[in-house]
């Protein structure tokens, strides 16, 4: 069962790719890649990671998509000249297509040289429950983080603040 | 959580906030007085700092205080670079109120940006725990992309602000991923942690390569080369009083961050990143030297300069002794003052000379005596002239280097040296020297004699008078290394 | 892994796809179409030809709402893994209680911010 369902996720990510690097229209692209990274949350879950998995649905495919989905539309949703294969973009593609099968077929059936976490680290009990104890800290600093962030936004992005 | 133990962190953050619901809910009072009330407050809590700093300084020196988990550390350097942070976001704020002009709108978030990037440094200097580095670093790094690009209006400060939100982001990445393989050698993304399995006989080949996306994205925020591009077009797009905090305190930052990753967490793996340090610091040499040369904007010289200066200071941590540290120390002290004085001076002229070129200062010598006095005591420190106190910490790191051994980074350290010499001298020259384009005196308000005779006085005193601040940087960096 | 307890998500979305396939196949098929032709196809006698693209450039208006959203939408996500342990650790005190109210209270001092510098206001 979950062998079936990483292949059909699996398959999915893959259709999805392949679509947001030939579609023509930005805006299919885009859509294509929300479809894509619902798929990966499908992958999370099956790793037992679920907490990545909704965060992947909720910023991800979610807020992030918004922010592309903006620029394109801000940009003009006008479909996109057809351009050549640049030989330069395509020796670094098949050099990755390379390194990467290169690591397929020498991890492949190895244990990863990683120490994980012990217990059910993915879930989001035990997520929370280190968040909020032993990471309170940086959890603190991220909400000045975010403050910063706002503040920073509508710094650069408003008008003129004392006219209105 | 002891919360005892951020006392000062604490202070900034409600400072922060309360800065930003005076400015919303009384709108009538005008944001410069609230501006100058904030840099009274950061004045006190750095002074309450200082003192208590002081009086349980021993205490802090030799044990540590560790608070969060093991993740926040109350010991010398960490005090050191809080006061380094203050002193900065002091410096920073004055100049830009100097700076900015009566009508500003945004003059509050500034200041509060500023702040930020305070506690941001603040927090990064007791960080011993890689996810708080990490907030920590982006808290300083965020505040950046906004000061950078806060000119809406000049071409010139946007196209910098996206330089820096690009190369910032991709390296922030790099960085990112590097704590993640760290992770997965060590299983903890603590320092005691990582120094446990750094100091193996055969360290994993993950944490060597973890480290080294770490140096590389650390590198990005020092402007080490081959890091170090974005640094010319950034420093002179961003507006001037931005380039003088992200001069001092963004390489502030880093540099404490790097001693101690490199002492407390890596501490085993010297032989691993020596080279890389030393790598580091020859190139930063030569392009911040050699690129200087042939700059038309001051602003732009600084730039190369600060490469330059991140040069010397990874030969004293490629020197991996207590001298080179603790000179590391010494130096950032010496620099953030003569980056002052240099800057106070840049935002004085900003108005009739926007772009900084150096060939405007001519005659600066005869217009305002004051002005070039300090601009000269500055650019004299940063060259290094004896007795100043760049000169004293350029000594130390020739001598570390020397004492550890590394006669050819020597050698390029002091044709560095040599060659900036050139270029520094090349703007006095202008200044006393050159074909005036303006002649009009220049008002300078007392406020800003006050400030800048006290900074002059600073680069010479700790120049004159190396000892105490030599002692505490030394002591500081024993006790470090002694964990 | 039990996969049992997915089982309505399964069907959820086993569910949504069906439909969304449904729009797509069953109205051609039910619908009557003639062959199109260039008459047919252009605006009618006291109509206008279309002067641009029916998909206009976004205002740079959204811009901020945009990035607002995404700063927000990662304090819910904070949000989740605290609802989930919260009834939990309340038991062992109440600073899981408190360290979400500062949390709160700074990003709150945000949403004043941008509230009251109109940065929300359409105009």
């Amino acid at each position: 069962m979950t062998a079936a369902l990483f292949y059909i996720m699996g398959l999915a990510m893959l259709g999805f790719g392949v679509a947001v690097i030939t579609s023509r229209n930005p805006v299919n692209s885009a859509m294509s890649l929300v479809l894509l990274l619902a798929a990966m949350s499908g992958l999370f879950v099956l790793l037992g990671a679920f907490f990545l998995a909704a965060v992947q649905v909720l910023v991800y495919a979610g807020a992030i998509m918004v922010v592309f989905l903006f620029v394109i539309m801000f940009l003009g949703p006008d479909e996109g000249v057809r351009r050549r294969l640049h030989w330069f973009g395509a020796i670094n593609g098949l050099l990755v297509v390379v390194a990467l099968l290169y690591a397929f077929f020498t991890l492949a059936g190895k244990q990863p040289p990683m120490i994980g976490a012990e217990g059910r680290a993915g879930t989001v009990e035990s997520l929370g429950r280190l968040l909020f104890s032993k990471y309170l800290l940086p959890f603190e600093v991220a909400s000045v983080l975010l403050l910063v962030a706002i503040v920073g936004a509508v710094v650069l992005a408003r008008k003129d603040a004392r006219s209105s | 959580m002891e919360i005892h133990l951020l006392k000062s962190e604490m202070a900034v953050a409600l400072l922060m906030g309360w800065l930003l619901l005076v400015d919303l809910f009384m709108p009538r009072i005008p944001k410069r007085y609230l501006a100058r009330t904030a840099v009274v407050f950061l004045l006190g809590i750095t002074g309450w700092l200082v003192w208590t700093g002081a009086g349980v300084g021993e205490r802090w020196m030799e044990g540590v205080l560790v608070g969060g988990g093991g993740m926040f550390v109350l010991d010398g350097l960490a005090l050191w670079g809080k006061e380094f942070a203050f002193w900065a976001a002091l410096f920073a704020m004055v100049a830009g109120m100097r700076f900015a002009g009566k009508d500003d709108d945004h003059l509050v978030e500034r200041v509060f940006l500023q702040l930020a990037a305070c506690l941001g440094m603040m927090l990064l200097a007791s960080a011993s725990h890689f996810a708080l580095v990490f907030v920590a670093l982006e808290l300083v790094t965020v505040v950046f992309y906004v000061l950078v690009a806060s000119r809406r209006h000049d071409g010139l400060s946007v196209e910098a602000g996206v330089k820096y939100l690009i190369y910032g982001a991709m390296s922030s990445g790099v960085m990112l991923y590097g704590m993640a393989l760290v992770y997965g050698a060590t299983g903890s993304l603590g320092f005691a942690e990582t120094a446990r399995v750094a100091a193996q006989p055969t360290p994993p080949m993950l944490l060597k390569m973890g480290l080294l996306l770490m140096l590389a994205g650390l590198g990005f925020k020092l402007a080490a080369a081959p890091f170090h591009w974005w640094a010319p077009d950034v420093y002179e797009g961003a507006p001037t009083p931005v380039t003088a905090f992200l001069a001092t305190l963004s390489k502030g930052a880093g540099f404490v961050l790097l001693v101690r990753m490199l002492t407390v967490a890596f501490g085993g793996m010297k032989e691993f990143w020596l080279p890389v340090i030393g790598v580091m610091a020859g190139l930063s040499l030569l392009f911040g030297s050699l690129g200087g040369i042939s700059q038309t904007s001051l602003k732009r010289l600084m730039g190369y300069s600060s490469v330059a200066h991140t040069g010397f200071m990874l030969l004293g941590v490629a020197a991996v002794s207590c001298a080179g540290l603790g000179g590391v120390l010494y130096y950032l002290t010496g620099y953030l003052l003569a980056n002052a004085l240099v800057f106070g001076v840049m935002c004085e002229t900003s108005g009739e000379n926007p772009y900084q070129e150096i060939r405007e200062y001519a005659g600066l010598g005869a217009r305002s005596r004051w002005l070039a006095g300090a601009l000269l005591i500055g650019l004299l420190s940063l060259s290094g002239i004896p007795p100043l106190a760049g000169f004293v910490a350029k000594l130390l790191m020739f001598k570390a280097a020397w004492q550890g051994g590394m006669t050819v980074l020597l050698g390029i350290a002091l044709l560095a040296a040599v060659v900036s010499l050139y270029y520094y001298l090349n703007v006095i020259r202008h200044m006393y020297a050159g074909e005036p384009v303006l002649t009009d005196g220049l008002r300078v308000p007392y406020g800003v004699k006050l400030l800048q005779g006290a900074l002059a006085a600073g680069v010479v005193a700790v120049g004159f008078f190396p000892g105490p601040w030599w002692d505490g940087s030394l002591m500081i960096v024993r006790a470090l290394a002694g964990r | 892994m039990i996969f049992a307890e997915y089982l309505p998500a399964a069907l959820q979305a086993g569910i949504a796809l069906a439909f969304v396939a449904a729009m797509l196949i069953v109205p051609p098929i039910v619908a009557k179409k003639g062959a199109p032709n260039p008459a047919k196809d252009s605006a009618y006698e006291c109509g206008l030809p279309a002067a641009q693209s029916g998909r206009p450039r976004f205002s740079i208006k959204f811009y901020l709402v945009a990035i607002l959203f995404v700063l927000f939408d990662i304090e819910v996500v904070f949000l989740y893994p605290w609802a989930v342990v919260y009834k939990e650790m309340l038991r062992e005190g109440l600073s899981i209680l408190f360290s979400m109210l500062t949390f709160l209270a700074i990003l709150f001092l945000g949403f004043l911010y941008v509230w009251k510098k109109g940065a929300l206001d359409w105009k």
